[in-house]
């Protein structure tokens, strides 16, 4: 089994920002959404692209890494940009090829998209990179805690994460067993065409889900019968403690922000 | 200690399962619950546990009556332990699991962890604690549900076919896990199963057929009748079954479980006819 | 004639794996057409892992590897392995949940399909495998997943036999049965190995439940095998299950010791209950016409026994017996 599904995408590093309290890097992640979202022009995107460019530096995890992290997204980044290009008709004409036109403000707009795209993706990946699982779900639940006042509660859906964390491994090597048996009985995925695949994956699926399905009946009674009850108060062992470099991070992340949106 | 009363249950439109059940354990015994497939031996040791509630009837756990209102208490005093020991693990790490049970009943988290550690170590599972239950085998996952349950110092420990998908030395360590509880720490054992070794280490064999306890014996004399062990799908142990069938034979070496003491009863009257 | 050739097989896992990896070191084995083969490991003994060579789904990373006439060699990939998995039926473990079709008609037939049989020869293959099974042909229509478990694992095991394959090779079949089904599945295994002329190749962590029906054991611990041979040799090696951490079965610890008491060759030795029940019967004061001149004796001897188990015991009892 793939050590990655058991820690998710975290890098174990000694690094201050692996320090910080996961809230302080939600809550810092969410301020930096709104940065980006306000930052209109180049100059205060490079100062941004500067903060961020400081954290990752410092943050104990080789850049490349970060690289490799925002790959699956270029093709949505290739999109986008052509998207500006090719409907942003404001500017100087560059190019003009029958209905089509490429101007200057497309070509800088579709820039500033990717721009944007690739700060949030590589913020993210700090958040991920530096937190584990069980710290990012502690976190979590303490941000969403005043999601409590409109009637959701927190608490279920930090459980199911959990649960989620708990039990994706299982069902990975489950179905990985699953397309090895298919394969002994003449349906080798690598082998087949198309069309074929397809019918295949619907031999994974089936049992997949039965499976999910019985293993969650079970589940249920394992955690009722150890006293679990949705919704009623409980303790933890796990706790949060916030110190004052996380207090230091947040104030950081509050000036750039208002700084994007005074700007 | 365990009380059922009159017990009737029904599984939504199914036919009666129990009709009048009736069955009482004094503190400290050790039942193993056999019977036919689909008898509902599981459903018999998920009533006591408060898993599932009775049509009518009731059941008492040391003199409390289950209901809405003990049933979390209950719970705490009957440990269950599940067959599939992937599906009872709730958390990412050993330790976390072990506490799940302390944080649903809010215990302190200093008294939390002091108990985690003095259970860990009781079961030799200190070294695990800070893994993710997917890497260990299942042995290992077993005596850390164990210690799960253990934590929360029941009086009444139920096993569901616990040792089922054990290989043979896990199985047998168990076994030994389940008399040191019995003999050591005076817990009442309810035990679903159909390892002969451990149900002729227990003090009872109750059989479940047809809605009812259909026999309430000795586990011994459960092997002894074997179209009844048959029909609980239950084969006696080799030394066992050999001397039952040498009786059978006319070669009454009396009845042994034991490899050694079997050898010990054949000796004398062994020797090579050629 | 061979139909499996490993020649210092080993494989090792490529990625970073949580669980210890279970690889196979310089594995050599030869397996006979018309066999039951019992491989024999604990838990994380790399006996799933070498299982699953036998169709080509791992593949070794050194050493040569030769099932049936496809060959594969160490660092080179072969695809296309259809042919020869038509011809490897591989159970996996807990094959119940691997069914994923309506009927179980439907389920059955989908192997024969995928290797290229017709409907009507498909169907006709699926009939043969539930028979083969021991469940009758009412079962056809039936959704797998409303049977019982018992059941779900005869119809998933007669899912690999209705490709009709000349090697049956099963993970640990017999896992979660309750001891009777145990008992009736390693039954039908074996009349499929001595009736049809199949070739059985079972994985089992339980000593005690192949004892009687396999005729070759391999015996693997952490990676490597550790022995193959006979019933017979491996009574007079009881050490190496030890060190392969297998429970050794009390019908093995009798006849070691009858063995070693009486003089007699573990292969005169009978196997099975009834096989037992009728050998000491022969063999002892029972079957003896004086039966009371012998019962102040053997209450003397049984004195001596306790005393000091002493291999003299034996010289006696031999002689009383002549």
């Amino acid at each position: 089994m793939d050590e990655r599904m058991v820690m998710g995408r975290y890098v174990a590093a000694q690094s201050w920002v692996h320090q910080l309290d996961p809230r302080a890097k939600l809550t810092a992640m969410v301020l930096f959404l709104i940065a980006v979202i306000c930052a209109d022009y180049s100059l205060e995107l490079a100062v941004i692209t500067a903060f961020s460019l400081v954290i990752l530096m410092t943050s104990g995890i080789p850049l490349r890494r970060y690289g490799r992290a925002s790959k699956p997204l270029w093709p949505l980044m290739a999109f986008m940009f052509l998207f500006y290009v090719l409907f942003e008709h404001n500017g100087d004409v560059w190019l003009s090829i029958g209905s089509f036109t490429v101007t200057s403000e497309g070509v800088l707009l579709g820039l500033y998209a990717v721009w944007r795209m690739l700060l949030l993706v590589c913020f993210t990946s700090i958040l991920t990179f530096t937190t584990t699982p069980i710290e990012l779900n502690l976190g979590l639940e303490a941000v969403l805690k005043p999601l409590k006042l409109i009637g959701v509660s927190p608490q279920q859906w930090t459980m199911m994460i959990t649960i989620a964390l708990r039990f994706i491994p299982t069902i990975f090597e489950e179905a990985n067993k699953i397309l090895k048996a298919q394969a002994s009985r003449g349906a080798d995925y690598e082998d087949l065409k198309l069309k074929e695949k397809g019918k295949l994956v619907v031999t994974l699926l089936v049992p997949v889900t039965v499976g999910a399905f019985r293993r969650a009946e079970e589940l249920v009674m394992a955690m009722e019968s150890r006293g679990y009850v949705l919704d009623a108060k409980r303790t933890s062992l796990r706790y949060l403690t916030w110190q004052g470099t996380d207090t230091l991070f947040i104030l950081l992340f509050i000036v750039l922000t208002a700084g994007m949106i005074i700007l | 200690m365990i009380r059922l009363e009159n017990i009737h249950f029904q599984y939504p439109k199914r036919e009666a399962l129990f009709s009048d059940l009736k069955l009482h354990v004094p503190r400290g015994q050790w039942v193993s619950i056999v019977g036919p497939n689909g008898s509902g031996k599981s459903t018999l040791v998920k009533l006591v546990n408060g898993l599932l509630s009775p049509d009518s009837g009731t059941i008492h756990i040391d003199g409390t009556l289950l209901d809405g209102e003990s049933v979390s208490d209950i719970r705490r005093r009957t440990g269950y332990l599940f067959q599939n020991p992937d599906n009872q693990f709730i958390a990412t790490t050993v330790r976390d699991d072990i506490a799940f049970g302390m944080e649903n009943r809010c215990v302190p988290r200093a008294d939390m962890k002091q108990r985690i550690d003095a259970i860990a170590e009781q079961l030799g599972i200190s070294e695990w604690l800070n893994r993710h239950p997917a890497s260990l085998s299942g042995g290992q996952k077993q005596r850390v549900a164990i210690a799960g349950l253990l934590v929360l110092n029941p009086e009444i420990m139920i096993w569901d076919e616990a040792t089922s998908m054990l290989d043979e030395r896990s199985k047998q360590d168990m076994l030994l896990r389940l008399r040191h509880l019995h003999k050591n720490q005076g817990l009442t054992i309810l035990s679903v199963t159909h390892d002969a070794e451990e149900i002729l280490a227990s003090d009872r064999a109750v059989v479940i057929r047809n809605g009812v306890i259909a026999a309430d014996m000795s586990p011994i004399q459960l092997f002894e009748d074997r179209n009844l062990a048959w029909e609980c799908r239950l084969q006696p142990p080799f030394s066992l079954a050999l001397s039952l069938e040498l009786r059978e034979k006319g070669m009454d070496i009396g009845l042994h479980h034991h490899e050694e003491e079997l050898m010990r009863a054949l000796w004398p009257s062994l020797h090579v006819n050629k | 004639m061979a139909i499996v050739t490993c020649e210092q097989i080993s494989y090792q896992y490529a990625k970073a794996s949580i669980h210890q990896p279970l690889a196979l070191i310089d594995v050599s084995l030869r397996l006979e057409q018309g066999k039951f083969y019992a491989i024999v490991g604990a838990t994380g003994s790399g006996k799933s892992t070498l299982l699953q060579h036998l169709n080509g789904i791992y593949q070794p990373t050194k050493g040569k590897l030769q099932v049936y006439d496809v060959v594969f060699a160490a660092g080179a990939k072969v695809k296309g392995l259809k042919p020869l998995r038509s011809r490897v039926g591989l159970v996996f473990q807990f094959p119940e949940q691997q069914l994923f079709e309506e009927t179980v008609e439907k389920d059955l037939m989908f192997g024969p399909i995928q290797f290229g049989a017709d409907e009507q020869q498909a169907r006709a293959a699926a009939v043969e495998a539930l028979l083969a099974v021991g469940l009758d042909e009412a079962f056809m229509a039936r959704s797998p997943f409303e049977l019982s478990g018992g059941q779900m694992r005869k119809v998933a095991i007669a899912t690999v036999l209705a490709s009709n394959p000349e090697l049956i090779v099963l993970d640990e079949p017999t896992a979660t049965l309750d001891p009777v089904s145990r008992t009736e599945l390693i039954a039908l295994l074996k009349r499929l190995c001595v009736e049809q002329g199949r070739t059985i190749v079972m994985v089992t962590h339980r000593l005690d439940e192949v004892l009687a029906a396999a005729d070759e054991f391999i015996l693997m611990q952490q990676g490597a095998v550790t022995y193959t041979g006979t019933r017979a040799d491996l009574i007079r090696s009881p050490h190496l299950l030890q060190a392969a951490d297998i429970v050794v079965p009390n019908e093995m610890k009798l006849a070691h010791e009858i063995s070693e008491r009486l003089g007699i060759v573990v292969d005169e030795l009978p196997s099975g209950i009834e096989g037992w029940a009728d050998w000491l019967i022969h063999n002892s004061d029972a079957a003896s016409k004086a039966v009371d001149r012998y019962a102040t004796d053997s209450s003397a001897s049984q004195q001596e026994q306790t005393d000091k188990a002493s291999p003299r015991g034996m010289t006696e009892s031999d002689e009383k017996g002549e």
